[in-house]
């Protein structure tokens, strides 16, 4: 088994507590953000080399699977930004190490008081855009369109 | 009280890959340990079952495994522990620590672990002659910085609780970081920087991820990341 596989694997069997579970969390954000970061970079490229499929990604991005990906951006980015904080602190005052079950959990409190409202109103501007534009909206932009 | 226990065998004789062996262990006493447990496991039902242990009393070090999901000395832990209150019944799942080689059902390769600890100069470093002829003296407040880190057993619960170690097994790991703080902090040690070169690599403390597995899996309740983000802090200040 290699040993990717067995360190993704045990590391969702192991019984960890508070720690260990913010660790997971902060792994699942950080390779959200980094997919994103890829996406991004890609379809910014493609301003300078393919302008054509620069505009279809455009267009693409405005589809509702790709809001509610947006919404889940933003919980991966506060969610990596305040437990990064939390972990940047124990770090370096290693004396505070005892609240560190205290702090894992003012980290996801934190988070969802930053990430309901933030993520109420991001919904409303998805739906309002989808009222607006009515069915097309839902309708993937086909590349062809773009290349002719 | 009653219990089940599953536990995960492998012979590399006739298995080809691990599989769960299932017993019932009855008239077991709450304040049984899981030692115990799989002791009337081994000599009652299956004398094939293969396990580390010596003192059977938290001090030597031997039997740490993972029980119920968590690594714990299987010596120290007790089935009350894991029954529900009140309950006549107990369900335990015992597996080997991971991240090390498997031998047989519970015993795994041991020698990385130990060649980590070696790398760390595990021992005290100090060619003066003493003052008086006969000792180096040290403060009691001296002595304190490196108090808890001296209680390490090596039983390797800390190590093999680890992502990072688990993930890749050069990776120093918590135990040789925890000897390494014990004599980086002691003020009569003069091997400090040696020391400080070895976890200070790619593979050294940078891979502590402050995740508290291992301040949590060790049965001497060092504050194991609390010593980890100490050499950090050494590393990064450039000073002890």
């Amino acid at each position: 088994m290699s040993t990717l596989v067995l360190t993704i694997r045990e590391s969702i069997r192991y019984r960890g507590r508070s720690g260990h579970l913010s660790w997971i969390a902060h792994r699942i954000s950080g390779l959200a953000i980094l997919a994103f970061l890829v996406m991004h970079v890609w379809d910014t490229a493609n301003a300078n080399f393919y302008p054509a499929l620069y505009e279809w990604s455009i267009e693409l991005f405005k589809h509702p699977l790709f809001a509610l990906g947006e919404i889940a951006l933003m919980a991966a980015v506060l969610y990596h930004a305040f437990n990064g904080i939390r972990i940047t602190i124990m770090d370096f005052k290693p004396e505070l190490w005892k609240h560190q079950t205290r702090s894992a959990t003012i980290v996801w409190a934190l988070f969802f008081v930053v990430f309901i409202p933030i993520a109420i109103l991001m919904f409303r501007e998805l739906m309002h855009g989808c009222a607006a534009r009515g069915a097309a909206c839902w309708q993937i932009p086909s590349l062809s369109d773009f290349l002719n | 009280m009653q219990v089940h226990i599953r536990i995960r065998r492998f012979n590399p004789e006739t298995d080809n890959k691990p599989r769960w062996g299932e017993y019932t262990v009855n008239d077991v006493n709450p304040t049984d340990s899981v030692l115990d447990v799989l002791h009337r496991v081994k000599w009652e039902q299956d004398g094939t079952l293969t396990l580390r242990r010596s003192c059977a009393h938290g001090v030597c070090g031997s039997d740490a495994m993972r029980i119920n999901g968590a690594n714990m000395l299987a010596c120290k832990t007790l089935v009350s522990r894991i029954a529900k209150p009140g309950s006549d019944q107990a369900k335990i799942q015992v597996e080997p620590i991971l991240g090390l080689r498997v031998i047989k059902d519970l015993v795994v390769d041991m020698d990385p672990f130990f060649d980590h600890y070696r790398s760390v100069l595990p021992y005290f470093v100090n060619d003066n002659v003493p003052a008086d002829g006969r000792e180096f003296r040290q403060s009691p407040e001296d002595r304190a910085r490196f108090d808890d880190t001296t209680k390490c057993i090596l039983c390797a619960a800390c190590t093999t609780s680890c992502p990072s170690f688990w993930a890749n097994e050069k990776y120093v790991g918590p135990a040789a970081i925890v000897q390494a703080h014990r004599f980086i902090f002691d003020s009569r040690d003069q091997a400090a920087e040696e020391r400080l070169k070895v976890v200070g690599d790619s593979f050294g403390v940078w891979r502590c991820r402050t995740n508290f597995n291992c301040t949590n899996a060790c049965p001497r309740e060092i504050e194991v990341t609390k010593a980890i983000a100490e050499v950090k802090g050494v590393l990064a200040r450039g000073k002890i």
